[in-house]
């Protein structure tokens, strides 16, 4: 084989899964056509990719029980269920349905375990708490405005008021003398 | 089956009949199960992969364009969800290029190694693939997907893609030569 054959044969190699799909040109695909049809290493190459193809196919092929691929589709179709019943309600295999019952139980301890704690602890009443507060805060409030008038009253005793109306009468007399002074009778 | 018959199917699931979703996926079966089952190794991870793919193709039926064939647009879901699987994995089995090199190299025609235990030997070739040849090999072997579509579902430049295939084929071929020598 000439240098240009083969060169050419190396730019066929390239292209040969563009002329196998048939995402080539007219004219593009016509040229290798021609040249397929005159050149033995390029024809056998095709012929050894079918062949890899074919029996690859069929050799590797495998398939699912019928049952089991019933029970897929199945699956996939069947509505979606909402997340707490999908929880609450599992379908499955075993194990997932184990699995399901042991978080059961374990729910089940600790709510247990909570309602042991709350009863077994004193918990403040706290609408007593708050009653006793505001109670406390009224007395409070009486007692102040109580000792408010206590100190006023104080306040009035320790001013004298009697020395202080004796002093008021002092003071009209001496007015009521001055008085007299000026009277012209 | 016909174009039509796969049409009519296509069209029920879109409008929420259940019933003809079986049949639907009935047709690539076999072949969607061999990729996914052939690209992760076993089959159990295969079996998750495919009802995974079928919840996610029931859920998406609205979302499919007759732009894209059905077969395409099935694939390109169970290779993405192969994918999120194995990245989480990070599971890809290789084999180096050297190794592949020291295999021996024999120009007898493939058709007269068929026939010989092929089985067994292809699986092994394909086995041996490193991950990005074999996810391209099987998507066009199984998916009948087109390179540019491959491209698509991929994320690769169509190039890449065509040399993944190119170098694919070639060591399955001098697999099975040095496997019959």
């Amino acid at each position: 084989m000439s240098n240009d054959e083969n060169m050419i044969c190396n730019e066929f190699e390239k292209e040969i899964y563009l002329y196998l799909d048939n995402d080539l040109s007219t004219d593009r695909k016509e040229y290798w056509k021609q040249h397929i049809s005159n050149c033995k290493t390029c024809s056998s190459l095709i012929s050894d990719i079918e062949i890899v193809l074919d029996q690859a196919r069929i050799e590797l092929s495998e398939d699912l029980p019928d049952a089991k691929f019933e029970a897929m589709i199945e699956k996939a179709v069947q509505k979606k269920r909402f997340k707490i019943a999908k929880w609450l309600f599992p379908q499955g295999t075993a194990k997932e349905k184990f699995a399901f019952s042991v978080k059961l139980a374990v729910v089940g301890v600790l709510a247990a375990i909570a309602i042991i704690i709350s009863l077994t602890t004193q918990q403040p009443n706290t609408v007593k708490t708050i009653s006793n507060e505001l109670l406390d805060w009224e007395g409070k409030k009486v007692t102040s405005q109580i000792n408010e008038i206590k100190n006023t009253i104080n306040l009035i005793h320790e001013d004298n008021w009697d020395k202080q109306i004796i002093l008021l009468d002092q003071r009209m007399k001496v007015l009521e003398d001055k008085s007299d002074k000026f009277s012209f009778n | 089956m016909s174009a039509t018959r796969e049409q009519t199917l296509i069209e029920k699931c879109r409008n929420g009949e259940a019933t003809a979703f079986g049949p639907l996926i009935k047709i690539y079966r076999k072949q969607l199960f061999s990729y996914l089952l052939k690209l992760c190794g076993n089959r159990e991870d295969a079996e998750d992969l495919f009802q995974e793919t079928l919840i996610k193709s029931w859920k998406g039926m609205n979302k499919y364009s007759e732009l894209q064939k059905f077969s395409s647009w099935l694939f390109t879901i169970a290779h993405n969800t192969a994918m999120d699987k194995l990245r989480k994995r990070n599971k890809e089995t290789m084999i180096t290029e050297t190794e592949l090199d020291e295999l021996s190299h024999s120009n007898d025609p493939l058709k007269e190694l068929i026939g010989k235990e092929f089985r067994n030997k292809i699986q092994k070739a394909v086995e041996f693939l490193p991950f990005k040849q074999k996810e391209v090999f099987l998507l066009r072997l199984n998916g009948e997907m087109s390179f540019k579509e491959i491209a698509q579902a991929t994320n690769e430049p169509l190039n890449t893609v065509l040399s993944h295939m190119h170098y694919s084929v070639k060591k399955i071929k001098r697999l099975l030569r040095s496997e019959n020598e």
